[in-house]
């Protein structure tokens, strides 16, 4: 059997044993979206959700010989960044979509 | 001997890492699992039981035999050519996943910072409470139910409790982003308890604070540092994050031990770790991100976190 083994880890992990594949349907098994219902209950962990602005992505593209971001001047980005709020999808193991979104406060 | 980046293509954090691999002179190569099979090209030949080939986009390869290290920095999924039905798309993309994500699995002597099957498991917070317990950490009490009536009997014995989602904190509805912070529930909360059938439901003690903690672990390089909450963060400090101080903090033996103990336990190389300092002084322990940011904490304290994270990558497992 093949394994990755991580750092300080004594543990075998198979490769192939996805959580995302054996547990996890995606959201596009779970059915077509439809309009909320008036009269469905709240999930009680969704009932104090605080609107957040995403933030503005600045005009980038990667440079692919430095494989970092760049301006269109082609200036590296990330020494430009400020402070801002980030927001990505968050997959484990490169679902299709991802199986829920993090926030971060993220600088460089 | 190379390091593989697997980041999105606009990711602040991962640029600074890469930047300082290659003035290190460490042979990088970075992709999205989003260029796959577009712009990222694969070609892996299994003889005598080992993997061998290229990994490699248009400016720069790294041979599989050669890679030393992956950073799986939350790639985006892999792309499926236009013009399949569904059918064809989810044959595409799990042979994607299957194909190019079992050859690096499948690598001997790598390091990865952190496998996604180990942040799988870690996703499981059910699970890191328990481990984390039995690695001596402190972790709050918690009721995780679909019945209200359990809900009510957990607050009768813990009467000041909060709601908390097991998943990320964010989501998108109609277009407007959305954050589901830490909220320290009231009696009115209380009254209605018909969400908690929707789903799985997690309510969880109240731990008083005196201040929090984010330890975040590099390899064998450790930056604990002391998050004051702002005054719009009380219940939880990401609310306010522009009232927040940081600085450094000393960690108690047994909490050093403890998260050592659990990193070992999920297999994660390096870490974000949360807890609660108590008045009383005792660490509690929320979480531990497998794929934390840190970019904001160098900045607040100046950590050198991503000359950590280069340095893990560079060395690997020697």
């Amino acid at each position: 059997m093949t394994a990755a083994l991580t750092r300080d880890t004594d543990h075998e992990v198979d490769p192939l044993a996805s959580h995302g594949m054996k547990f996890a349907p995606g959201v596009r098994e779970l059915g077509d979206p439809v309009e909320a219902e008036p009269t469905a209950p709240t999930p009680f962990g969704l009932r104090w959700l605080t609107p957040v602005e995403r933030p503005t992505v600045p005009e980038y593209r990667l440079d692919g010989e430095r494989q970092v971001a760049v301006d269109p001047s082609g200036a590296p980005l990330a020494p430009q960044m400020k402070k801002d709020w980030t927001t990505t999808d968050y997959s484990t193991d490169g679902e299709d979509p991802p199986s829920s979104e993090e926030f971060g406060w993220e600088e460089v | 001997m190379s390091v593989l980046v697997l980041a999105r293509d606009f990711d602040p954090t991962a640029d600074a890492v890469v930047e300082r691999l290659t003035a290190a002179g460490v042979k990088v190569l970075r992709a999205d699992l989003a260029d796959f099979p577009q712009r990222l090209h694969l070609d892996a030949r299994l003889r005598d039981g080992r993997w061998s080939g290229l990994v490699s986009t248009e400016h720069h390869s790294v041979t599989l035999d050669g890679l030393r290290s992956i950073w799986y920095r939350n790639p985006s999924a892999y792309s499926v050519p236009s013009g399949l039905d569904a059918a064809a798309r989810n044959f595409v993309f799990r042979e994607a996943k299957l194909g190019l994500g079992g050859v690096l699995a499948a690598l001997p002597g790598v390091l990865w910072a952190n496998s996604p099957n180990r942040c799988a498991d870690a996703l499981y917070k059910p699970y890191q409470w328990s481990i984390a317990a039995n690695c001596g950490l402190t972790v709050p009490d918690t009721v995780i139910t679909n019945s209200g009536g359990v809900v009510r009997e957990f607050v009768a014995d813990h009467p000041d409790v909060v709601s908390k989602p097991l998943g990320g904190a964010g989501m998108t509805s109609n277009g407007q982003a959305y954050l589901s912070y830490t909220h320290r529930l009231t009696t009115s909360d209380l009254v209605d308890l018909d969400g908690v059938g929707m789903t799985a439901t997690t309510v969880q003690e109240w731990v008083p604070k005196s201040y929090e903690v984010r330890v975040t672990v590099i390899g064998d390089e450790w930056f604990p540092v002391r998050i004051d909450a702002g005054d719009g963060g009380r219940e939880d400090w990401r609310a306010d994050p522009e009232g927040a101080a940081y600085s450094f903090v000393d960690m108690p033996k047994t909490v050093y031990k403890g998260l050592a103990d659990l990193m070992r336990r999920l297999g994660l190389t390096y870490t974000g770790a949360d807890f609660i300092v108590r008045p009383d002084g005792e660490w509690v322990f929320l979480e531990a991100n497998s794929g934390p940011q840190f970019g904001w904490l160098e900045t607040a304290t100046g950590a050198d976190m991503t000359g950590a994270m280069a340095r893990l990558l560079a060395k690997g497992l020697t």
